[in-house]
């Protein structure tokens, strides 16, 4: 009787495959559901910036398990029983990457009037010979410090409500943020300081960025605007510092790093306060003697092969498949997009290089909705703070994939640096410089057409 | 012909479907007795601290140290109940406060190079050292120190491991008034972090009391099925492919940071370990015993006991304690024989709950 059983079984499993197959073979035909080609993962869930590329070797997942253990567990005071994962601060933003990035996503910002740990202040001294970092706190603000050392001031947020019109009579309020400083552990910020706040960024698909030959990049560089369209975009070049060359930026609000070893190295040691070979020394200002007496002689506090795990972790975090790819609002949405220009920057269509040591990286056709170049974004966006090439009006234009899935993932759609967008919308009304014609085009649009293009950006 | 089979083969589907709710009950029966038998460990952890803590002698020590491993091991086996977001780890869940690790020691008491770190030494700052401290310090900023749980009490008891061979060697002075200068807050410091455990273990426990109609015992009884396999198989995979497997094991393999383990100070992690993996076999067996199991494919079934059987052959040859295993040839190589057995059996476990019904 169990093996009767078993054979009507065997025909209904035969059945059901069978119908699962030829649904995954139509959906087969919809290019556009893959941003991140055959990598890409299909999960929309609130882990769903968690998965390891999909076409990833077993070892890769391996690897990509003990890098996900750095990125998420807290890091400790030296000395310590866990010798691997000590040496925090003595000033930090905070004590683990995934405190920021939860669930490899993006920060929240701001809790009310709080400024939540997952946004930075990047600082700069406006002084008669130019640009310094700043004298008492260098050039990141740290809040925390282990105890017996001060961290070095708290932020607070007000808001500026600005409110407008789109031309057929629909309104609609921004939210500008004003930050003040208090509990300074040194001087006070005076006005010739320069602040840019920016917020912890989702981490999907950066190994996808990174496979990009950087001619890829560059060949839509337009820096002069040579062909009149108003979109200019320039590559940011940075040092390497393992290559001891300038190098593409592609990494950061500011494309101010060139690799993800480096991103990865930097962020460490700026956000929380662990040297490693590539930025080897700490970041006590020298007038903070508490920290300065909190050091310890010891080597990097990141080990390489520590440092090493953490940047393959990165580089194989998956890119989730779009979301209802197969909707007439999607399908209109998307050409939107194309028609009023968004994708002049926020472009969906690259190949990685041929050659890589992940193979899964190699080839893939992707759709970052970005160019990974500088452009001018218009005065209301700007701050005073300049990395590399990138002046304070010039931002990179950040991937726009999977962003409609923070909100499950995180629990807030808050955009742009320094997270003042509520949502998409807000988002593409901040835009200005090269940026304002397509969102005059975007503000010109029916209703009901601005709907559709936000339902395909929140897809994607 | 074809028809017939199909409808055929749906009358036993849907024969099969009076029996739905029998899954929900066993799985939510034995994470009920699985958490009750934790309370009653916690609590005679926290009985042998207050006879310690009355009777400060080596021998109470010594007892503690045994009491609070054996306690661990219950806890450890009911760890399969998480990455469903259930009472253990849902939003309000205690699991940071039960479980959290690593520990940050500095935050707690002195550490080796800084003898006046941590909340024991901050007199001026916190002057009393209670339950409602540890958890307050606990959310400090939001962050991650650690100053509650399992492993503070550990590291109370047992203090830095700097010992290659054995565990942490905390002198029983560290208790004595008189001898200690922080010895009274230590003491305070134990007990309050006793307490808060078993309360933390408490909350969870009468989320599981059947007796409660408003209870999660409840509603997980009163999930459909495929949703309560859902969760279950998405904990087996996890706990399996991912926790065990890969952050539990794989990672202290690969970077032989010798105390890159969970219970670093006692030297107990193979007891974690174990008794991780019995949770899984636990809740597996939950699923063979109570589920309409004939719909898996006979041999899948089969692979997985496999799987299992050679897990158990490795576990039995494994030699702790773990922080040396890491580095001999021979036990490093049973290590990996039981990561990559656990790292298959998740997927086999995925494999069975999309055709038991999971969405996984």
């Amino acid at each position: 009787m169990i093996l009767i059983k078993n054979i009507f079984f065997i025909a209904l499993n035969f059945a059901v495959n069978l119908a699962v197959s030829l649904i995954a073979s139509t959906t087969q035909s919809y290019a556009n559901d893959s941003p991140g080609g055959t990598s890409s993962s299909n999960d929309w869930s609130k882990q769903s910036f968690n998965h390891p590329l999909s076409n990833s070797t077993s070892l890769e997942k391996q690897y990509f398990g003990v890098g996900n253990k750095f990125f998420k567990q807290p890091w400790v005071e030296f000395p310590s029983s866990t010798v691997g994962r000590d040496g925090l601060g003595p000033t930090f933003n905070a004590v683990a990457c995934a405190a920021c990035h939860v669930n490899d996503g993006r920060g929240i910002g701001f809790i009310n009037d709080k400024v939540n740990l997952s946004i930075l202040f990047r600082l700069a001294q406006s002084t008669t010979e130019g640009l310094i970092p700043h004298p008492d706190y260098g050039s990141q603000l740290q809040p925390l410090a282990l105890n017996g050392v001060i961290g070095e001031a708290n932020a607070n947020v007000v808001f500026q409500y600005i409110t407008g019109t789109y031309p057929d009579g629909s309104t609609y309020e921004l939210r500008k943020p004003i930050f003040n400083f208090t509990d300074f552990k040194n001087s006070a910020f005076d006005n010739q300081t320069q602040i840019s706040a920016r917020v912890a960024p989702h981490i999907i698909g950066l190994g996808l960025i990174e496979a990009i030959d950087p001619n890829e990049i560059l060949k839509i560089a337009d820096p002069l605007d040579s062909d009149q369209d108003g979109i200019s975009g320039r590559g940011n070049f940075v040092f390497d510092i393992e290559t001891q060359k300038l190098s593409l930026g592609r990494f950061g609000w500011k494309a101010s790093q060139p690799t993800l070893k480096q991103q990865n190295a930097a962020a460490f040691i700026g956000d929380m306060g662990l040297t490693s070979f590539l930025f080897p020394e700490q970041n006590c200002p020298l007038v903070q003697l508490d920290c300065l007496n909190a050091l310890f002689e010891i080597p990097y506090e990141v080990e390489d092969r520590v440092l090493d795990r953490v940047t393959l972790y990165t580089q194989l975090i998956a890119v989730p498949k779009s979301r209802n790819s197969k909707e007439l609002d999607f399908i209109e949405g998307k050409q939107i997009f194309s028609d009023i220009g968004c994708v002049k920057c926020h472009q969906d269509n690259y190949s990685t290089a041929r050659v890589h040591s992940i193979e899964a990286l190699r080839d893939q056709k992707i759709s970052p909705y970005s160019d990974f170049l500088l452009h001018d974004m218009g005065p209301d966006l700007a701050d005073g703070v300049v990395e590399g090439l990138a002046e304070g009006y010039e931002w990179r234009t950040p991937p726009l994939w999977s962003l409609g899935l923070i909100q499950t993932v995180n629990r807030h759609s808050n955009l742009l640096h320094d997270n003042r967008a509520r949502n998409f919308e807000e988002a593409i009304l901040w835009h200005g410089g090269e940026a304002l014609t397509i969102k005059n085009n975007f503000m010109n649009l029916q209703k009901s057409k601005r709907e559709q293009l936000l339902y395909f950006i929140e897809s994607i | 012909m074809k028809h017939l089979i199909i409808y055929v083969g749906l009358f036993f589907l849907f024969s099969d479907f009076g029996h739905a709710s029998n899954f929900n009950k066993s799985y939510a029966d034995q994470t009920s007795q699985d958490y009750s038998s934790v309370k009653n460990e916690a609590l005679k952890l926290d009985k042998a601290i207050k006879a310690f803590l009355a009777d400060t002698s080596t021998d109470n020590l010594i007892s503690v140290k045994s009491i609070w491993t054996e306690a661990r091991k219950a806890y450890s086996q009911t760890e399969i109940h998480r990455f469903y977001g259930g009472p253990i780890d849902d939003e309000d869940g205690p699991e940071g406060l039960i479980n959290a690790w690593p520990l940050d020691e500095a935050y707690i008491d002195y550490v080796k190079g800084k003898p006046e770190s941590g909340i024991i030494s901050m007199t001026l700052k916190y002057p009393n050292i209670t339950k409602d401290l540890l958890i307050e310090l606990n959310e400090k900023d939001g962050e991650a120190n650690i100053s509650s749980g399992w492993h503070a009490i550990e590291f109370l008891l047992w203090g830095q491991d700097f010992d290659d061979f054995g565990p942490g060697q905390r002198p029983l002075s560290d208790f004595i008034i008189g001898q200690n200068s922080n010895a009274s807050r230590r003491r305070d410091y134990l007990n309050a972090a006793s307490e808060l455990l078993v309360e933390n273990i408490d909350q969870v426990l009468i989320q599981w009391n059947k007796n409660d109609p408003g209870s999660y015992y409840n509603e997980f009884l009163n999930l459909p099925e495929p949703e309560a396999l859902t969760k279950v198989f998405t904990s087996l995979t996890l706990m399996s492919s991912d926790e065990l497997a890969i952050e539990r094991i794989f990672v202290a393999y690969d970077t032989q940071f010798q105390e890159d383990e969970h219970s670093c100070f006692s030297d107990t992690t193979h007891f974690d370990i174990i008794n991780n993996y019995l949770g899984i076999k636990n809740v597996w067996n939950v699923v063979l015993t109570s589920t309409n199991i004939q719909i898996l494919d006979s041999n899948l079934v089969a692979k997985i006991q496999s799987e299992l059987a050679s897990i158990d052959l490795a576990l039995n040859k494994f030699k702790p304690p773990f922080d040396q295993a890491i580095f001999e040839t021979g036990q490093r190589a049973i290590l990996l024989s039981v990561v990559e057995g656990l790292q298959r059996t998740g997927d086999l476990f995925r494999d069975a709950g999309l055709k038991l019904g999971a969405s996984l």
